[in-house]
């Protein structure tokens, strides 16, 4: 039975199959729950099923079919159905699609040890979900899932490939990633590879990723070998990588030979269908500070710069942060409240980490009744919007008794 | 152009405090540091007490400040001293916004209140709150403590009221009041000032000649500046 708060949970999500792996203080390598005892079968569906007229939902076993027949409804491609808003009809009666993808997520967390029995999920000490594409709603229904089964939003975070192939990569032995590595991902024929380099200038040291697609492999076996071994071939020229790594549907079948050969020249290489599910799992560890982390890696959807409220504390003045750098954009939300004495504005001030520079920028109160220092009460909030920005929203509460509120907001699109 | 912002502790108290004497409910921190900066001075006996602390402590989730203020009180510090403890604590105020009361307190050291509640009307006075100095003069003269004070005392508070009406331009008002302060303070200062205000209530004396009359009300500011650096 895992302890309060033990378990680290990385789920990589996709509309076709779901992967769920796991950790916890004493294990910390993510292990990935398999649909079979036994067997590597990490696919899970993303699909619910029932019998026709019983009440209860199951997931899919392994060997089912993939349709619904005369015995049984399959409910699938639940995620974007749940991102539609989509009502499906199931005996008469109508589901939300995000009611039944948060009972498929409740399924699958089940299915971790230590929390098949639990009471509820308090077992849990972090979510960290990898998805393909990364946005405000995305993550928010995300949040909202978890939310449904009593894990709280603070506990949710989401990342894309490259994040979770970066905490992959940065969580395996010392010579695997001594030098450069690389991820060469292909579903159905589509080529893309993932190239990581280290900045060892740097306290803890920065994650170069860089994504590039490579096209389409050919359907022929003999040519796909070939087609891919150039492609790694030109990759790879000049270039010190101490180990590839190989996933996706599109590089099984045993066709690869020319390209092995040229991969595995002076190099270790590992194909496997759940990097993404481990990387999210460490993602977890890492996010809810459970160990120590010696490098950063600033994603594109991360804020690179702190945003701090200079404010006053009797004789001293402070920075209050509203966020920090790293923070998933898509994942912010804090607010605050403060007494204004001046003039009616609020700065806002950005600071990169390794800088002691800042940029201020004011935000106007325009109309903001003219009132006695400091008996202005402002409800200040910084949140992600439905637009993929960064906002910030200004309230006037007025000032208890003496001074009723307003009622007037402001709202800015505060983007570094 | 400059604007200063203080953090708020966002817990709203489910109950508000009560002030009876005010009508006023507080229903958070901020509030609360408000209205004892601005009222430490005429803060009813016993408000620092603890049904406050009680407040404090449940309502705002403050258990360890209200234990701090329980002690002081109990080891005999006076209201508008627990009153500057606490606003030094929270730091809604800074250290020289607070040197007013924390000098008042010091003031008030050993003495009651009726030595409190002119040392609170004479900072309305310096603060030119003139109706309301008055108000509070008038309370103290004609109250039943009066009668067990000084006569030098009482004259001070004559004397400050004389100031007070001349800050409103009522200077027969002034003179009678110089005047009463005169006779129980016996201070040349009062005496001075009661000539003073006399003179001004003079009728302008009319030459055959034009002249361009005094500026009358630049002399009264200026008088004013003066009684207001004496005041008692």
């Amino acid at each position: 039975m895992a302890s309060q708060r033990d378990i680290y949970i990385g789920i990589d999500l996709n509309d076709i199959w779901t992967q769920i792996s796991y950790c916890t203080n004493s294990e910390p390598e993510p292990e990935t729950v398999s649909l079979v005892a036994g067997e590597e079968f990490y696919r899970i569906p993303t699909a619910l099923c029932r019998l026709r007229g019983a009440k209860g939902f199951c997931l899919p076993d392994a060997s089912g079919e993939r349709a619904s027949d005369e015995d049984t409804v399959y409910i699938d491609r639940l995620w974007e159905r749940s991102l539609e808003g989509e009502q499906i009809l199931v005996d008469q009666q109508e589901y939300p699609a995000a009611e039944l993808l948060a009972l498929y997520l409740k399924k699958l967390l089940r299915m971790v040890p230590g929390l098949a029995d639990a009471s509820d999920f308090s077992g849990i000490s972090h979510v960290t979900f990898h998805l393909g594409q990364l946005d405000f709603a995305r993550v928010r229904l995300l949040r909202e899932l978890m939310g449904s089964l009593g894990i709280k939003r603070e506990l949710v975070s989401v990342q894309d490939d490259r994040e979770s192939f970066c905490h992959f990569a940065m969580n395996q032995k010392k010579e695997l990633k001594q030098y450069d590595n690389i991820l060469f991902l292909c579903e159905r024929s589509h080529l893309f590879y993932l190239y990581l380099t280290r900045d060892r200038h740097t306290r803890p040291e920065q994650i170069l990723l860089m994504k590039q697609a490579l096209g389409e492999l050919p359907a022929e076996p003999g040519m796909r070998d070939q087609a891919f071994a150039r492609h790694a071939e030109k990759l790879l020229k000049g270039r010190m990588v101490s180990a590839v790594y190989l996933t996706g549907g599109g590089l099984e079948g045993g066709w690869m030979k020319e390209s092995l050969a040229v991969l595995c020249r002076g190099r270790r290489v590992f194909q496997g269908w759940n990097l993404f599910a481990k990387g999210a799992g460490y993602g977890s560890r890492i996010l809810a500070k459970a160990g120590t982390c010696d490098y950063v890696y600033f994603s594109e959807y991360k804020l690179k710069r702190n945003i701090f409220l200079k404010v006053r504390e009797g004789d001293r003045t402070r920075y209050h942060e509203m966020a920090e750098a790293g923070q998933s954009r898509y994942e912010i939300s804090s607010a605050c409240q403060v007494l204004l004495s001046g003039d009616p504005q609020i700065e806002v001030w950005f600071q990169s980490p390794a800088s002691n520079e800042a940029d201020i920028r004011s935000l106007q109160l325009t109309d903001l009744p003219i009132r006695p220092r400091r008996m202005t009460r402002l409800q200040i909030e910084l949140y992600s919007g439905e637009d993929n920005r960064l906002w910030i929203r200004i309230a006037d509460l007025g000032f208890g008794s003496w001074y009723p509120s307003s009622g007037k907001v402001w709202e800015y699109s505060i983007d570094e | 152009m400059s604007s200063e912002l203080w953090i708020c502790r966002e817990q709203t108290a489910d109950k508000p405090f009560c002030v009876e004497s005010l009508d006023l409910e507080l229903h958070n921190l901020e509030e609360l540091c408000y209205f004892l900066y601005e009222n430490a001075m005429f803060l009813e006996e016993g408000l620092m007490g603890e049904p406050l602390f009680a407040w404090i402590r449940e309502e705002l989730g403050l258990p360890r400040l209200a234990e701090l203020l329980a002690e002081h009180r109990k080891q005999g510090k006076n209201d508008i001293w627990c009153a500057w403890f606490f606003l030094q604590e929270i730091g809604m105020y800074d250290s020289q916004e607070l040197v007013p009361i924390r000098q008042m307190s010091k003031e008030l050291s050993g003495r009651g209140s009726f030595w409190r509640r002119k040392l609170a009307a004479d900072q309305l006075l310096r603060n030119e709150r003139y109706n309301r100095c008055i108000l509070e003069y008038e309370r103290l003269l004609k109250g039943r403590e009066a009668l067990d004070q000084e006569p030098e005392l009482l004259g001070d508070i004559h004397h400050n009221l004389g100031v007070a009406y001349a800050g409103l331009f009522l200077l027969r008002e002034a003179a009678n009041q110089f005047a009463l302060a005169y006779e129980q303070n016996q201070r040349a200062q009062s005496l001075q000032a009661k000539e003073n205000a006399l003179l001004l209530l003079q009728p302008l004396e009319i030459t055959q000649e034009w002249e361009e009359p005094q500026d009358w009300g630049v002399h009264l500011l200026e008088l004013r500046e003066e009684y207001k650096k004496k005041v008692m």
